[in-house]
């Protein structure tokens, strides 16, 4: 017994040993190192000693080999040699086997390895030199290497738009070594234009360069000290103390977080028996087991990096089968998730390596031929946006003939001709994806994508995500996985939800996919679900949502119109609203996520399931498994505002355009305020007088420079130049701008101090640039000012009025709405908001309202607020954390037309969003009718 | 071996009593609608979610009326089946299952040599061989198989 635990100790440990082996011996390949070489030394010796205390021969004469060539290594008697660094690679993966072996592997035949271990030990290689003779390392010892393939990308980047850290790139040397003041620093390539949302967003996230296939490489020796930190986070020999690691099984964590799950699910069920709430003891209890429970997922969560790892080895070796030279950029190492997720990440992942390696990049002639560098591209990142996880794997190969890809599927019998033809891009690259489109043996005959993709579409949608291409004949290829981070559910993880009931059973609804709560009126007039060609819809202000009843969904008898379900959830999914009509809503709960139990995970239209206060199973629905169960239809495909550009949920109020005027300065505005941006020759701007115009789409529009209307440089004379048309106006003015337009992420608050209240909201830094932050109908008035006042209604900043006593709240609500700039006006009671409504009917577009507060309660105050005529269409908020059934219900009887059952930033604002256009409208009918009786 | 006995569906049947973690009264079940209409839903027990099968609902022609207080049947998970049990192939499923029965009967051992193959009109692939106890017909049941066709319906269910 003691002595399988030793060997199960071994394994164990030499696996993990093996694995940081591995990617040493990459990172050696690309610089070398003394302090990872003799790292790698170590650890063979060191496995050597084991096995032979063990008795385990075979693995003891393989390390024992690996770690003469590593003495000599060291020694620098030899040097590393891609053929060399096969060999090593080859008996790692060897040695990997034979620990997974019952015997460890006394069966397995070395001889291949050995022998060419020993002709390297010997000094004779074995197989004909590379290409080019001369080394890769030039002094492996005193110099290392670093790759300055970066000069190739340079050229093609603006030197404007570099952030201005960037030093001089040395030239290539003729003769090493060279000594460079500064190792290169990494280089965010895709910051140029054009807009590509998420592209280049704000993630501060470090680029990793990693150099594949450097044979022919030019290198520059560079001090010892620099490499280090330019290759990769530094390869520590010593760990420090604090960040000293345990090994844990992960069964263990496993068990333990089930464990804690269960707690939970305990702890929950005492609070709904006994009234616990207040007792001390009970609430300290209560909070250690919700810290315990968020520790242990926390142990779980791995950073995406360890599965990146793998790719770097995979794309090494394909690169050397292949003869392609790939160089292999990742980002987003950091990124962090439960590691039952990125294991399910591996293989979809490396199907797409594979294919972008084998099929997406041309060959090193045929890029040659094309005039495109020699190395092909493979960007490998992960980013995590509004509640998913994007991964996203990009080459610069040649990219997908769509007509190819069609008349493939044709031909192939997938779909017929006449359908074919009427598909757009979107529909042409999801033929990819389908069963049967491409195997093996005939990826020639065309692009040579679809390589086994819909096993890839199958794993990535059965995480409950989606998979997406987008490809430039020519120019590259890149596949966007999306998994929503609900999705992504890990079990036993805790999530807060939405507690609906159909019959007697309760379902549960994340509240993450859950955008607002409506109470509609089957047979009124207003509010009405509408029957059209089937399918329920409901009309949401300017959208049209298709609506199913939960009762259908489950498969339950429905009674004719009117089942009693006059409460509707407004879901989410992917950027596609739609509503499922429920009973009733019984609150809100945290509850403690568990997987379907096999016997049942063929129902899709749930996620998962968790246990009741009460003891008691409930079900958690799955919004995808709706949509796809009850097929339901979207008015449109996606909204694709961005012209012909890549469309991209246009969410969050951090989202900005950030565009420069002058090549070295730079201005932002919120992407929700650009209706689409349009490239155009400078030439074709045309004067009248001192204005400027364009004619756009069949439309002729003023230009605005905004060096006319702010004291900022004028342009820089281009040929080229965006416009930036905006979005809510009914003068559209466009803006233009110089070369460099993106669209970014901003995390940080902007700096609101420096405001001129001139046109400038304030200033942050993106990128090490200072970027202004501009209120565009300031600008605008100021431009054409007749225009602008003669027409107010549609220009100026939606106003707010909220109703709030908590003053944690207040701020709260602020900092939720003041970014972008909107009008908020704060009051402490619903007497107060009333008065100054009553006052000014026109002056609010929204009012935003809590429940409780003293004097008038929300309650109070929106039936006041109906009970006057000039504000019944006012658009009505409730924010409050009352969400039993009763104050739902009660809310939207009296009044409210949202209700929003916890501050929710995200859900705040797009509820807010979506009632601005209606409280613009009902504004500017009050004013007409204000004007009326006045005159 | 030991098996026990139940009642369900009209007939006596027995399974190996190495397969079960416990007895219990019944608890509340949640049915999982679109779910196979052999499984009576989902329950909890001290934290333990498992699926219910409702074996009166799996023979092709049951006799007389499932009884409105039957009782569960927990079932052992593979993981935690005993050195026993393992060396008796005694065979479970890897996630908590649950057998609604309408009574228990009898615990006894059993022999092997006992044991009759199941008779032609038996239709039910589930049940693996028959043997006489007292006075009453014991179909011996063979859990894998009663769960892989509730995995992977085929036919008429």
């Amino acid at each position: 017994m003691e002595e399988s635990s030793v060997i199960q100790e071994f394994i164990l440990e030499t696996t993990h040993v093996l694995q940081t082996v591995e990617q040493d011996l990459l990172s050696l390949e690309r610089a070398s190192d003394v302090g990872t070489l003799s790292r790698v030394f170590r650890s063979l010796h060191s496995i050597k000693g084991s096995s032979s205390f063990l008795e385990l021969a075979a693995i003891e004469k393989l390390s024992h080999h690996a770690e003469t060539l590593l003495d000599l290594l060291r020694k620098d008697k030899r040097k590393l040699t891609p053929p060399m660094n096969d060999a090593l690679l080859k008996c790692v993966d060897q040695l990997r086997e034979m620990l997974q072996q019952p015997d460890f592997g006394q069966t397995i035949n070395l001889d291949a390895t050995l022998a060419s271990l020993e002709s390297f030990i010997k000094g004779e290689p074995p197989a004909p030199p590379p290409p080019k003779p001369a080394p890769v390392l030039d002094a492996p010892v005193t110099g290392s290497t670093v790759h300055t393939r970066i000069q190739s990308i340079l050229p093609s980047i603006p030197a404007s738009i570099l952030p201005e850290t960037i030093p001089p790139i040395p030239s290539p040397p003729p003769t090493p070594p060279l000594v460079a003041a500064s190792p290169p620093p990494s280089i965010n390539v895709s910051v140029s234009v054009p807009v590509k949302s998420g592209e280049a967003s704000a993630n501060s996230s470090p680029r990793i360069e990693v150099m594949v296939n450097p044979p022919v490489n030019m290198t520059a020796s560079l001090p010892p000290k620099s490499v280090t930190s330019a290759a990769k986070p530094a390869p520590e020999p010593e760990p420090a103390e604090e960040d000293k690691m345990m090994r844990v099984r992960v069964k263990f964590l496993d068990d333990l977080l089930q464990l804690t799950g269960n707690m939970v699910m305990a702890r929950n069920q005492l609070l709904a028996k006994y009234n616990f709430a207040d007792d001390p003891a009970f609430i300290t209890l209560s909070q250690c087991v919700t810290e315990v429970h968020k520790t242990i997922v926390q142990t779980r969560m791995n950073p995406i990096g360890s599965l990146f790892d793998r790719c770097e080895r995979l794309v090494r070796d394909l690169s050397r089968q292949l003869a392609k030279e790939v160089k292999l950029e990742i980002t987003g190492r950091e990124l962090e998730l439960d590691r039952s997720v990125l294991e399910s990440f591996a293989d979809p992942l490396m199907h797409l390596l594979r294919n972008g390696m084998d099929h997406g990049l041309e060959a090193t002639a045929d890029r040659q031929a094309v005039g495109k560098p020699r190395t092909g591209l493979l960007k490998l990142g992960a980013r995590e946006q509004s509640g998913e996880v994007i991964l996203s794997l990009a080459d610069d190969g040649r990219g997908i003939d769509l007509d190819a890809v069609k008349d493939k599927a044709v031909a192939k019998g997938l779909i017929p001709a006449s359908r074919a033809a009427m598909l757009n891009r979107r529909g042409i690259m999801d033929l990819l994806f389908m069963p049967g489109f491409s195997t093996r043996d005939d990826v020639t005959s065309l692009s040579g994508r679809g390589v086994g993709l819909d096993v890839v579409r199958t794993n990535i949608e059965q995480l409950g995500g989606i998979v997406e291409v987008d490809s430039n004949l020519g120019q590259g290829t890149t596949f966007t996985a999306r998994i929503p981070l609900t999705q992504a559910l890990v079990s036993s993880s805790l999530i807060s939800a939405i507690i609906v009931k159909s019959g007697e059973q309760r379902y549960a609804i994340p509240q993450t996919a859950v955008d607002e709560i409506i109470r509609v009126n089957p047979e009124g007039d207003r509010d009405r679900i509408h029957r059209i060609s089937g399918q329920s819809v409901y009309q949401l202000r300017d959208q049209v949502l298709p609506v199913v009843s939960l009762t259908e969904v489950l498969g339950l008898p429905v009674q004719e119109e009117g089942d009693g379900a006059r409460i509707l959830i407004v879901m989410q999914f992917r950027g596609q609203l739609f509503g499922l009509q429920v009973e009733g809503i019984l609150g809100v709960e945290e509850i403690v996520v568990r997987p379907l139990p096999e016997l049942v995970r063929h129902c899709k239209i749930f996620t998962g399931h968790t246990v009741m206060g009460d003891g008691r199973v409930a079900l958690i629905l799955d919004g995808n498994g709706i949509i796809s169960h009850r097929k339901l239809v979207f008015a449109d495909e996606f909204h694709n505002r961005h012209n012909g550009h890549a469309a991209e949920r246009s969410d969050g109020p951090q989202r900005l355009v950030v565009f420069s005027f002058a090549d070295d300065e730079f201005f932002a505005i919120p992407l929700e305020m650009v209706s689409y941006i349009e490239k155009i020759s400078t030439a074709a701007i045309k004067k009248v007088g001192a204005r400027e115009f364009i004619q756009v789409n069949q439309r002729t529009m003023p230009i605005l420079r905004i060096d006319k209307v702010m004291s900022v440089s004028a342009m820089t004379p281009h040929k080229e130049a965006y416009l930036i048309i905006p979005a809510r106006v009914n003068y559209p003015i466009a803006v233009l701008a110089g070369r460099s337009v993106s669209v970014v992420d901003v995390a940080e608050h902007y700096e609101s101090r420096l405001s001129d209240g001139r046109g400038m909201l304030g200033t942050f830094m993106h990128q090490d640039r200072l970027v202004m932050l501009l209120d565009l109908y300031h600008l605008f008035e100021r431009h054409s000012p007749d225009q602008f006042r003669s027409s107010p209604l549609e220009t100026r900043p939606a106003h707010i009025l909220v109703a709030e006593d908590s003053p944690f709240f207040q701020n709260l609500i602020r900092s939720y709405l003041e970014n972008p700039p909107r009008r908020l006006t704060i009051v402490a009671n619903g007497r107060l908001a009333l008065e100054l409504l009553q006052a000014s009917p026109e002056e609010f577009d929204i009012l935003v309202s809590d429940i409780e507060m003293p004097e008038m309660d929300g309650f109070e105050l929106v039936k006041k607020v109906r009970l006057d005529a000039r504000l019944r269409t006012l658009p009505v908020i409730a924010v409050t954390s009352l969400a039993t059934t009763e104050h739902i219900e009660r809310g939207l009887r009296e009044g409210f037309d949202s209700y929003l059952i916890k501050i929710d930033k995200e859900q705040l604002v797009k509820t807010i969003e979506r009632n601005i256009e209606r409280g613009m409208q009902h504004r500017a009918v009050t004013k007409a009718l204000a004007n009326r009786a006045e005159g | 071996m030991h098996i026990v006995t139940f009642a369900a569906a009209g007939g006596i049947h027995g399974i190996p009593i190495l397969a079960v973690e416990e007895f219990t009264r019944p608890v509340p079940v949640t049915p999982v609608p679109l779910a196979d209409r052999r499984v009576a839903g989902l329950m909890n027990l001290r934290g333990k979610s498992g699926t219910v099968i409702d074996l009166r609902k799996c023979f092709v022609k049951p006799h007389g009326e499932p009884s409105p207080n039957g009782k569960m049947i927990l079932l052992e998970t593979t993981d935690r089946l005993t050195e026993e049990a393992r060396q008796l192939s005694v065979q479970v499923f890897r996630e908590p299952v649950v057998l609604l029965v309408d009574r228990i009967c009898d615990i006894f051992p059993i022999r092997f040599q006992d044991v009759q193959p199941r008779p032609a009109h038996v239709p039910e692939r589930f049940v693996t061989g028959v043997l006489k106890h007292g006075k009453d017909y014991v179909s011996l049941i063979d859990l894998m198989i009663l769960i892989d066709d509730i995995l992977n319906p085929r036919g008429t269910s």
